[in-house]
């Protein structure tokens, strides 16, 4: 029972890091783009590649 | 070179990170499954030694994102084009995730084996030497005043700090170590059941599918992150905006110092 809870806590861990870091990602992404649409006075396109 | 700028030019779009993203979904789905359901437990160990089917390959991926850091650094440091210094970073930063990852993994682990939480074992201690450089790494660009020398610095570090990631895989075999040595990159056939090997192969590349993935959107983010910078930069200055005083031009006498 016990080897369950540390599988959980390692597979669940593992799941949650994976998570909060592409939220985590998103999050500077909209503030990147917010960012430049308040300063330029329009919203930013994405093409394939910036610069 | 051509090849990963070929590569790059392809994860950039939207449609293959859509894809990359389910990919990563379906391949930890399936190491999941694998480790916890399909894959005998371990006789000595028991169930906890599934463990290792996401602790090898977020070790894997440490190494492999450190080392795309070598790369990316040693091609900046030739070239001079920021491009590579935006993949250095983007690999480190993810390198540092996967890093932490391997640690609190193997702590999991280490708890019902060996008894402890932690030892200060070599293949352990060189593993934290390892994050902390890269955490240094990170750290040094906030420091830098210039992107330019941001990128240079961070290249130098960059490059230097690879020469930690044979140590610490080499670590058990020169060292006395309480951590198992390598059971499938090692001299010979890998001493593993094939049903173990397997899932720990799916779980590798299904860590990898998960590296392009992130690296793919890290990448965009990077971009978009420089193209705020340079459009804060290119905003006149408060100063530059106010109107100047007619004396002040006229008559520039006890000026403010400029340091």
């Amino acid at each position: 029972m016990a080897d369950l809870g540390y599988l959980a806590a390692g597979y669940g861990g593992t799941a949650a890091a994976l998570l909060w870091y592409r939220w985590r990602l998103s999050r500077r992404g909209q503030r990147a783009r917010s960012l430049i649409a308040a300063l330029s006075g329009r919203p930013v396109r994405e093409g394939r590649r910036g610069r | 070179m051509k090849v990963i700028d070929r590569l790059l030019v392809k994860t950039g779009t939207r449609g293959a990170q859509r894809l990359l993203g389910w990919a990563t979904l379906v391949g930890l789905g399936a190491t999941t499954a694998l480790g916890l359901f399909v894959v005998p437990a371990d006789a000595e160990q028991g169930d906890v030694q599934r463990l290792m089917y996401v602790h090898v390959p977020a070790a894997w991926l440490a190494f492999l994102s450190f080392g795309v850091v070598f790369v990316a650094s040693v091609a900046y440091l030739r070239t001079g084009r920021i491009r590579w210094d935006r993949v250095a970073v983007a690999s480190a930063e993810i390198g540092v995730l996967f890093c932490v990852l391997t640690l609190a993994l193997g702590s999991l682990w280490g708890r019902p084996v060996w008894g402890t939480w932690w030892t200060w074992d070599p293949r352990l201690t060189t593993t934290v030497v390892l994050l902390l450089i890269y955490v240094g790494y990170l750290s040094l660009r906030s420091v830098a005043d210039s992107p330019s020398r941001r990128a240079h610095w961070s290249a130098v570090v960059g490059v230097v700090g690879f020469v930690d990631v044979p140590i610490v895989h080499m670590s058990v075999v020169w060292w006395r170590s309480l951590h198992q040595e390598a059971t499938v990159i090692r001299p010979g056939a890998p001493t593993m059941d094939t049903s173990m090997l397997i899932a720990l192969l799916v779980g590798t590349v299904a860590f990898s599918v998960a590296y392009g993935y992130l690296m793919a959107v890290r990448l965009r983010i990077g971009r978009l992150e420089d193209h705020a910078a340079a459009t804060v930069m290119s905003q006149p200055s408060p100063r530059a905006r106010a109107p100047r005083p007619a004396a002040t031009v006229a008559q520039p006498v006890g000026g403010e110092r400029r340091g």
